[in-house]
């Protein structure tokens, strides 16, 4: 079988030289979905999305990525207009029937796109700090997540943000918190799933952070995912 | 379906994970000249990429590293700003693309890799080599720290040579924008010069029968007063009809 294109979303930033809007992507979304057997490549114009979701056999969402070295610069790199590009892509991609998987920003742009909102700074509400920390995560039983891990384990975390009103169509499959953050989503009948942490961080010679399990075996199963849906 | 036009962009270190980052120019002018802007990312996937996409975009960019060419720098005050990981990308898929047959355009420091990668060779530093400034020493040289639009640039004009493909797309003369120290010294195998600036230094090569050629100034981007130029990047995207 053809090895599976793997379409990345970017986001918006400075380039070096502070000259012009750029688009950028860590290098841990792709070593993540090249080593895992896809061909890792990254979208970069926002109207093509049919024709990216026609070419592509899987969409990766990224988490967001607004970056400058020079934080005077930082305000509006992470352009409101990647809100609507991810959720254009989204619609490409399930209208051609194609697996997604969403990290971070991508899992809660996937709430959206089926009919889910968000709940914004949800720390001042809870009092529970989830950015730039670690915790334990509670996995459902049968989900993905159980089979390759198993019940619960240390994830990096990375969001401000979380899911409030789920949609209908997804499942959540892990939780922290006593239930009231989602950490990971399925849906029910598609190939589509999300992660409010980073696995693609949780790779590598340093992974974040160290004591959680090595997270290839997450992107295997999501090219699998692919490669399944490629024979159907 | 449009052409897959695969851009190899920058390659960073800033982020605690390393990151690819690619100026927005350079996806618009392959976008509005009717092809699909792709970003190449991983070495690996180098064959992959090749097959996929229908031709390949080399950006501007740091200096390649001079051993690439055969030369060696004395100390390190000779040595540039460069990246390892992209020049390995950008020759690894320039290869390939060669190989295949398939359209490549250089902009920059992608049209010294199609040089290099043909055995060509480059100056390091114009002024040094030479003993010239280039464009000429009353350019401005703001360089990206500039206050002003106009003064981030030099301007100087290039004339093209007659029967290469290039002159076919654009005028005899062209006023171009100018931002890079080093430039094509010796050209490779199957290479000739398609436009040269009034100091000698060669702006602009093509391949004498492969549809691969490259500029050394930035079509893709308005400066000053010059606005972007699509002439470059619609017969680009024709080539791979």
């Amino acid at each position: 079988m053809k090895k599976p294109i793997i379409l990345i979303t970017g986001g918006r930033a400075y380039d070096r030289h502070f000259h012009g809007l750029s688009l950028t992507l860590n290098k841990t979304y792709t070593a993540a979905v090249a080593a895992a057997g896809g061909i890792p490549l990254l979208a970069l114009d926002p109207e093509s999305y049919d024709e990216y979701a026609a070419m592509a056999d899987g969409l990766v969402l990224s988490g967001s990525q607004g970056f400058s070295p020079d934080p005077k610069l930082n305000t509006g790199t992470e352009h409101t207009d990647r809100n609507v590009d991810d959720q254009k892509l989204i619609t490409a991609f399930r209208k051609a029937g194609k697996p997604i998987m969403g990290i971070c920003l991508g899992m809660q742009q996937l709430n959206v796109s089926f009919g889910g909102d968000l709940q914004i700074n949800f720390k001042y509400d809870s009092g529970i700090e989830h950015m730039m920390t670690k915790h334990t995560i509670e996995v459902a039983e049968g989900s993905i997540l159980h089979n390759l891990f198993g019940t619960g384990f240390y994830i990096n975390s990375r969001h401000n943000l979380k899911l409030g009103k789920l949609a209908d169509e997804l499942v959540i499959t892990a939780t922290s918190d006593n239930g009231t953050v989602a950490e990971a989503i399925e849906h029910k009948d598609l190939p589509i799933i999300g992660f409010q942490w980073h696995p693609e961080r949780m790779r590598g010679d340093f992974p974040e952070p160290p004591e959680g399990p090595d997270m290839t075996p997450l992107f295997e199963h999501f090219i699998g995912m692919v490669k399944d849906n490629m024979a159907k | 379906m449009k052409p897959k036009i695969l851009i190899v962009g920058e390659d960073g270190f800033a982020m605690d994970t390393g990151h690819y980052i690619i100026n927005l120019d350079y996806a618009r002018a392959i976008t509005e000249a009717g092809g699909l802007p792709l970003l190449a990312f991983d070495w690996n996937s180098a064959a992959d990429y090749a097959e996929i996409a229908d031709a390949l975009f080399l950006t501007g960019g740091p200096d390649l590293l001079c051993y690439r060419w055969g030369a060696y720098y004395k100390d390190f005050s000779e040595m540039p700003p460069f990246s390892r990981t992209r020049d390995d990308l950008d020759f690894e898929l320039c290869d390939r693309f060669l190989k295949a047959g398939k359209p490549i355009l250089g902009v920059g420091r992608g049209c010294e890799v199609i040089n290099v990668a043909l055995g060509g060779t480059l100056y390091k530093d114009i002024e040094k080599a030479t003993g010239k400034a280039h464009p000429d020493e009353n350019a401005p040289k703001g360089g990206w720290n500039a206050t002003t639009e106009q003064a981030k640039f030099s301007f100087h004009s290039v004339g093209l040579q007659a029967g290469t493909k290039l002159a076919s797309v654009l005028n005899a003369e062209e006023q171009v924008n100018s931002c890079h120290h080093d430039a094509p010294n010796a050209l490779g195998t199957g290479l000739k010069a398609a436009a040269i600036a009034p100091d000698g230094i060669i702006e602009a090569i093509e391949h004498e029968s492969l549809p691969v050629f490259g500029v050394m100034w930035h079509p893709e981007r308005a400066a000053g007063d010059l606005p972007a130029d699509g002439r470059i990047f619609k017969h680009f995207v024709e080539l791979c009809k």
